[in-house]
């Protein structure tokens, strides 16, 4: 029965050229019926949908990366290729292609389709955006491109209410029809000569079957003017960016206060229903506090990528990209890497996520592995704390010393993320090719609610899935080094010192001890390692502090009598570079889909840290801050 | 058809080099830039002067494609992978371009519209497009 009923299951493939709306007729089509997952052995998102179709029939829907070719230059493209010519284990060849072009701008598309037509595949062409290409004046025979095509047309507009209805019919009656499952092994990359001359035909078509706009988007013409001027370009970009960030930090907080007192306050629900002891220690500091540490930063993710998908949807990310390929370029980064770097400055993990936007393998990786250079959210609680008990409250210039050490540290942050991938450039890359930057810079377009919402929704999915599953391991690893063994009944001590954390941290009495640390620094390091701010509180507990969190200031006091400030300095320092959290370091690893990158990450940033540290305790202990 | 130069179209060529991003001339650091400009010269199967790369021209230049050739060092990518990428966003024999915007730095990158498509590419990539 079961094997029946995947024989008969129609399996739909989208496919089309980047900015075709794919993914918005892909979300009109499915709604939130999605599914998100990668591909097997890559980290490129495989997305498919269930879709119903106005007769009761079940297709499932597959979302391909968009591709200009099947000759396939990155991770993503080579997917296209290779579902489309069913070359994927497990993976059967789909029963339809159903083509997306975007009716305003046809003729790259159309080249692609001639391409497409040659592997004998059934095909079904949607001319997307119809709405917007009617307005414009641009007038296509549907009949007459059917004809010379040789493949069923079928106009759609996904982002409008019955927009897909035809589109609807005609997949329900290529659904009930038998389809043939046969993986094509002959297909060839088609040479220079052989594009130009799928060129010529699908220009010869456009001829025929196309009456072109009098003149092309003035809007976009007219926006185009402003926001890719080269001064006031720039400078609007920089609006935009601080916007972002603002929002990122101020529209956040009321969201991140909440979820973090719903935490404590289930952990004061644990800790009264369950009597105290290793479980209630198990639940309330390992489970709860250690994934509330996480989930608190939900709200900061939501609102990055409600700009990123508002931004991309707009049209306004590759203009983004085009401002700051230069600039980025002298770094040995991508224009593209600008949003991810930047949305890390709220956290790493979201901003190793939108790396996504980068298709080069290459650019990719660079600025995943610097992205934790960036200072995150997470470093301020820690950079507050040292700073407010070590830096003189005095003006500097007219300037606050405290914020200028700030100010400091974050440029300290974005300097050496620079520095190391312009290195890395040299180190890991030194013989590739370095890749072009060519991209369509596609006609503005308001965003789709719907569509923006359940891109929001993935993401939250994707991000809450995580922190159920690796960062939850994690932390309960954490908790159990802070936790074991149990302190003795006529203890003395906070339990921490007693633990197999203390152990570490005195055993690493002799390796850091140069950078001025001491033992219940070390100690702290580690619970930091779940999220950095935790290491206050755990600097609260080594010092035996009541109060955990709440009583930062008692900290502060405590630490301005207990260290010299060439230590504080040494700290913070060692706080800009550190492989702090363990949660980066998993995402880390899942977004390249390798331990070696991970490990590579992991390791430089312990070896900055460390020599950074080393040279600030040493300098500043010789000018007197000893 | 290959054609030697003169001493004084290599110069003049340098001069137009100079007003792109010099850097991307430079094959190997220390190399001057001048041979670079000169080789690239010879290498153009152009009949006549008049067809030059879209990477040269500037801002509001409007024009057709006349050829797609990739002269030797312009891009990191070998000559029939650029061909083919161009070829894929529409640079083809007979389209319409129009340098629609450039970047500040070094007036890089440049957005060309192409019949109805606009895209965005390096002056070093766009080398390889002469058009008229």
């Amino acid at each position: 029965m079961a094997a029946n009923a995947e024989a008969s299951e129609r399996r739909f493939a989208l496919i089309g050229t980047p900015n075709s709306g794919k993914t918005a007729l892909f979300n009109a089509l499915t709604g939130s019926r999605q599914k998100v997952a990668n591909y097997p052995g890559v980290t490129v998102e495989r997305k498919s949908g269930v879709l119903q179709t106005p007769s009761g029939r079940v297709v499932k829907l597959i979302d391909l990366p968009g591709t200009y070719s099947l000759r396939a230059r990155s991770p993503d493209e080579e997917i296209t290729r290779d579902v489309v010519l069913g070359r994927l284990v497990n993976e059967a060849v789909p029963d339809l292609l159903v083509f997306v072009a975007d009716a305003t701008n046809l003729r790259v598309a159309l080249r692609l389709l001639i391409e497409l037509r040659r592997l004998g595949r059934p095909l079904l062409l949607v001319l997307n955006m119809i709405d917007i290409a009617r307005r414009r004046g641009i007038d296509i025979d549907i009949d007459r491109l059917s004809a010379e095509l040789g493949v069923t047309v079928v106009t759609a507009a996904a982002v409008r209410r019955g927009g897909t209805d035809d589109l609807l019919r005609r997949l329900d009656a290529l659904a009930a029809a038998a389809g043939e499952r046969t993986p094509d092994v002959a297909w060839k990359a088609p040479s220079a000569s052989e594009l130009r001359a799928a060129q010529r035909e699908a220009d010869r078509i456009i001829q025929i079957a196309l009456r072109p706009a009098a003149e092309p988007d003035t809007l976009t013409t007219r926006l185009d003017a402003v926001l890719l001027h080269p001064v006031a370009g720039l400078v609007i970009l920089l609006a935009v960016l601080f916007i972002m960030f603002q929002a990122v930090f101020t529209w956040a907080q009321p969201a991140m206060n909440l979820i973090s007192s719903g935490f404590d306050g289930l952990g004061d629900l644990v800790h009264d229903a369950i009597p105290a002891g290793l479980l209630q220690s198990f639940f309330q500091d390992g489970v709860i506090n250690g994934v509330g540490s996480v989930i608190v930063f939900l709200p900061q993710i939501l609102i990055l990528f409600l700009f990123i998908l508002l931004l991309e949807d707009l049209g306004y990310m590759a203009r983004a990209a085009f401002l700051m390929d230069r600039i980025m370029g002298g770094a040995g980064l991508h224009g593209r890497a600008f949003i991810p770097l930047l949305s890390s400055f709220a956290c790493a993990i979201p901003g190793i996520m939108a790396t996504r936007v980068i298709d080069n393998p290459r650019d990719r990786l660079t600025t995943i592995i610097v992205a934790p250079l960036m200072t995150c959210s997470a470093r301020i609680p820690v950079y507050t704390l040292i700073i407010s008990a070590f830096i003189p409250d005095q003006k500097v210039w007219g300037l606050n010393l405290q914020g200028l050490v700030m100010f400091g540290l974050y440029a300290a942050g974005i300097a050496s993320a620079l520095g190391v991938s312009f290195l890395a450039k040299f180190l890991f890359w030194y013989d590739d090719p370095t890749p072009p930057f060519m991209l369509e810079l596609p006609d503005y377009k308001l965003p789709r609610p719907q569509s923006v919402l359940i891109g929001l929704y993935t993401r939250a999915k994707i991000f809450l899935q995580r922190a159920g599953t690796t960062i939850f391991g994690m932390m309960v690893l954490i908790w159990f080094l802070a936790s074991f063994p149990r302190p003795p009944v006529e203890a003395t001590e906070p339990a921490i010192e007693y633990s197999l954390a203390a152990m570490i941290g005195h055993a690493l009495v002799p390796v850091l001890a140069p950078l001025g640390f001491s033992w219940q620094i070390n100690i702290a390091l580690i619970p930091g390692m779940a999220a950095r701010e935790v290491a206050v509180a755990a600097l609260g507990t080594v010092y035996s502090i009541e109060g955990g969190k709440e009583a930062a200031e008692q900290i502060g006091h405590a630490l301005a009598s207990k260290w010299s400030l060439a230590t504080a300095l040494s700290v913070l320092v060692w706080y800009i570079f550190a492989p702090q959290c363990a949660s980066t370091l998993a995402v880390i690893k899942r977004e390249t889909g390798s331990w070696r990158w991970m490990a590579v990450t992991f390791s430089y940033m312990l070896a900055l840290a460390y020599l950074a540290s080393l040279v600030t305790y040493n300098i500043a202990t010789v000018l007197g801050a000893g | 058809m290959h054609r030697k130069i003169t001493a004084h179209e290599a110069v003049s060529s340098y001069n137009r080099s100079k007003l792109l991003n010099t850097r991307a001339f430079r094959l190997t650091p220390g190399q001057p830039r001048v041979h670079i400009a000169v080789s690239m010269t010879r290498h153009r199967a152009t009949d006549s002067p008049q067809y030059s790369p879209l990477g040269q021209a500037h801002r509001g230049f409007r024009g057709r494609i006349h050829a797609i050739d990739v002269p030797a060092g312009i891009s990191d990518l070998p000559a029939a992978e650029l061909e083919g990428r161009l070829i894929e966003l529409g640079f083809t024999e007979g389209a319409y371009v129009e340098i629609l915007h450039e970047g500040v730095f070094g007036r890089d990158p440049i957005a060309v519209r192409v019949n109805d498509a606009t895209v965005a590419l390096r002056r070093r990539e766009a080398m390889a497009i002469l058009v008229i």
